[in-house]
């Protein structure tokens, strides 16, 4: 195994009778990484971080996290594990400030020395943005705060590798800004790990360096985003107005049409605008591709280079 | 562990902090202790035998249904409850949470206990003037049974609440068990007076023996003639009750660990999406 592995994967599998949920997937994560799991509903992405937080004992496979089996890792192990579930509606009647005190000790037995120890309350609070909440009860929270909420929990023990379960549902956009600056400033001054999975697409390529998509039990692309649109092979997007109208390329390599375009003597370009292949186009052909070989010939066809277009 | 210990015990008390800020709470602990001051009102003049008021043979059996109410029926209901809103599985996302949290759940039990026991006695001691036919060795002996029977009763609370998966029927049927294991005890008529398929049940379980002891240590010695068998048998009591506590407390941690492992969060969203469909 690798020293730098946080997580390693072999391949995983999970039946549930004759139902397979997960089927031989195989995954890596380094230390400090981000990578974000995507996929649609009942592609195994909840079962793949629960075999990985060691809630679930998986058919088949290697699963070595933080150089431990999960599933059989004791209590140090898991001080050094964050999790933040999907939909918790525990300790409701608790005041926020004493539920994160009481889960904040728990990790002080843990703590390495030399190491900064599990979160203070207050801190804590001010960098999920829940400050003003500490003495509110938890049921009082909006949705969005008891994600928040959740996510600090997840966060109390300063986890050397986070799991993150769809943690921005209900989030309004300016939580969502700042949970994002949150993961950042994590991997980037505490090397933290971060495993998440989401539907928001546009989120995933904001904080994700690599990307993950699992349908029906498979990882089917890893990468990051341009790796991901390259891989299929899709164009960029170019616009520019020249002499009052507007015009929309497609091209596949951009660099080399805009130098192109901006030699024209002729013209005067202004306007000029490049649009990198979207992540949820990417993720919509990736996902159709695998789903059959029909749906991958005709969401191949449909992206083929526009003609200009006159407003 | 000792950390865990401490870290449960706090958890425990402000756990019931919590309840005693709660009104649904306060209110079901009120009324309880509202009926046992009626009971035993409206028996206050009444003779057993004589010299022997008949709330000397009701109290010892209002103990032992506070008893199995509190540990049995109580505990259960809290861990159905929390298992099914995810506190259980948060629990197991934390280091050392599951002993933190069975530590809190117990120490929760027992302040509820010690807030149903003192009240009781104050209200028993109130309605008949002081006198609870009470010696020091009565006391000594009822405390000592008290404590036993927690041990022995609090694993049980502990095997039924995850055992059972749906809170609202542990919260109608174990109401209906409650009720049904303090008839076939002998703690609303005497044992030897029900029939006899019941008695059999009723001296195989520990709310029996419970309630001798309790009775014994409140009675004259010379009313051992109205008990089953016809006399204190101090000694099998303690031991039938100490043997309930080891094979509960034996089996106890193993259940409530395997539920544990069981336990999901696609599991608690399942549950979560049938509850919302029934309301």
């Amino acid at each position: 195994m690798d020293a730098d592995a946080v997580v390693e994967v072999r391949g995983l599998r999970m039946t549930y009778g004759a139902r397979t949920v997960l089927d031989g997937v195989d995954l890596r994560l380094d230390r400090g990484e981000v990578v974000a799991l995507l996929g649609p509903n009942g592609a195994g992405k909840t079962t793949t971080i629960e075999v990985l937080e060691g809630f679930r004992q998986p058919t088949a496979g290697e699963v070595v996290v933080l150089g431990e089996d999960p599933s059989r890792a004791g209590d140090a192990w898991r001080a050094k594990v964050g999790v933040v579930l999907q939909s918790w509606r525990d300790h409701a009647r608790w005041p926020v400030g004493q539920l994160l005190e009481q889960f904040a000790a728990l990790y002080r037995p843990f703590a390495v020395a030399g190491g900064q120890g599990p979160y203070g309350v207050d801190e804590l609070l001010e960098l999920v943005g829940l400050a003003d909440r500490r003495r509110a009860l938890v049921r009082s929270l909006s949705g969005g705060q008891r994600r928040r909420l959740d996510v600090a929990i997840g966060l109390v023990g300063r986890p050397e590798l986070l799991f993150l379960d769809e943690p921005t549902t209900g989030f309004d956009p300016v939580a969502r800004h700042e949970f994002h600056e949150l993961i950042h400033a994590l991997s980037d001054f505490d090397d933290t790990t971060v495993l998440l999975t989401t539907h928001d697409l546009a989120e995933a390529e904001k904080i994700a360096g690599r990307i993950l998509i699992l349908d029906e039990g498979r990882i089917v692309a890893n990468g990051s985003a341009a790796e991901l649109a390259r891989a299929m092979a899709h164009s960029s997007e170019v616009t520019w107005r020249e002499d009052g109208v507007r015009h929309v390329h497609s091209a596949a390599e951009p660099e080399a049409f805009v130098r192109e375009l901006l030699t024209r003597r002729e013209v005067e370009v202004t306007e000029l605008q490049v649009r990198a292949q979207t992540l949820e186009a990417t993720y919509l052909a990736m996902v159709a591709r695998h789903e059959t070989a029909a749906t991958a010939a005709a969401s191949a066809s449909d992206r083929r280079p526009t003609n200009e277009e006159a407003r | 562990m000792t950390i865990a210990l401490r870290a449960g015990i706090r958890r425990g008390l402000t756990e019931f902090g919590i309840s005693l800020r709660t009104p649904a709470d306060v209110l079901f602990i009120v009324f309880g202790l509202v009926i046992v001051g009626v009971v035993l009102w409206l028996n206050r003049d009444a003779e057993a035998a004589p010299g022997a008021p008949l709330a000397w043979f009701i109290l010892p059996s209002i103990l032992t249904i506070q008893l199995l109410f509190v540990t049995a029926y109580g505990l259960a209901t809290v861990i159905v409850t929390e298992r099914e809103d995810g506190t259980l599985l948060r629990a197991r996302s934390l280091p050392t949470g599951l002993p933190v949290y069975s530590v809190g759940v117990t120490a929760r039990t027992l302040a509820e206990l010690v807030c149903t026991f003192v009240p009781t006695l104050a209200i028993a001691a109130a309605v008949l003037g002081g006198a609870l036919g009470l010696d020091a060795l009565g006391l000594a002996t009822v405390l000592a049974m008290l404590v036993l029977g927690t041990v022995a009763l609090l694993p049980f609370g502990f095997v039924i609440g995850t055992v059972f998966r749906n809170p609202r029927s542990v919260g109608g049927w174990g109401f209906l068990a409650v009720g049904a294991v303090a008839f076939a005890s002998g703690l609303i008529q005497p044992l030897a007076t029900l029939p006899a398929w019941v008695q059999p049940i009723g001296l195989a379980l520990p709310l029996f023996w419970i309630g001798h002891v309790l009775r014994g240590a409140f009675l004259p010695a010379e009313l051992g003639t109205l008990e089953f068998g016809g006399g204190w048998h101090f000694g099998l009591a303690f031991a039938i009750v100490a043997a309930w506590a080891i094979v509960g407390l034996v089996l106890a941690p193993h259940l409530l660990r395997r539920i544990a492992r069981r336990e999901t969060a696609s599991a608690i969203e399942l549950r979560r999406q049938a509850a919302l469909q029934r309301i």
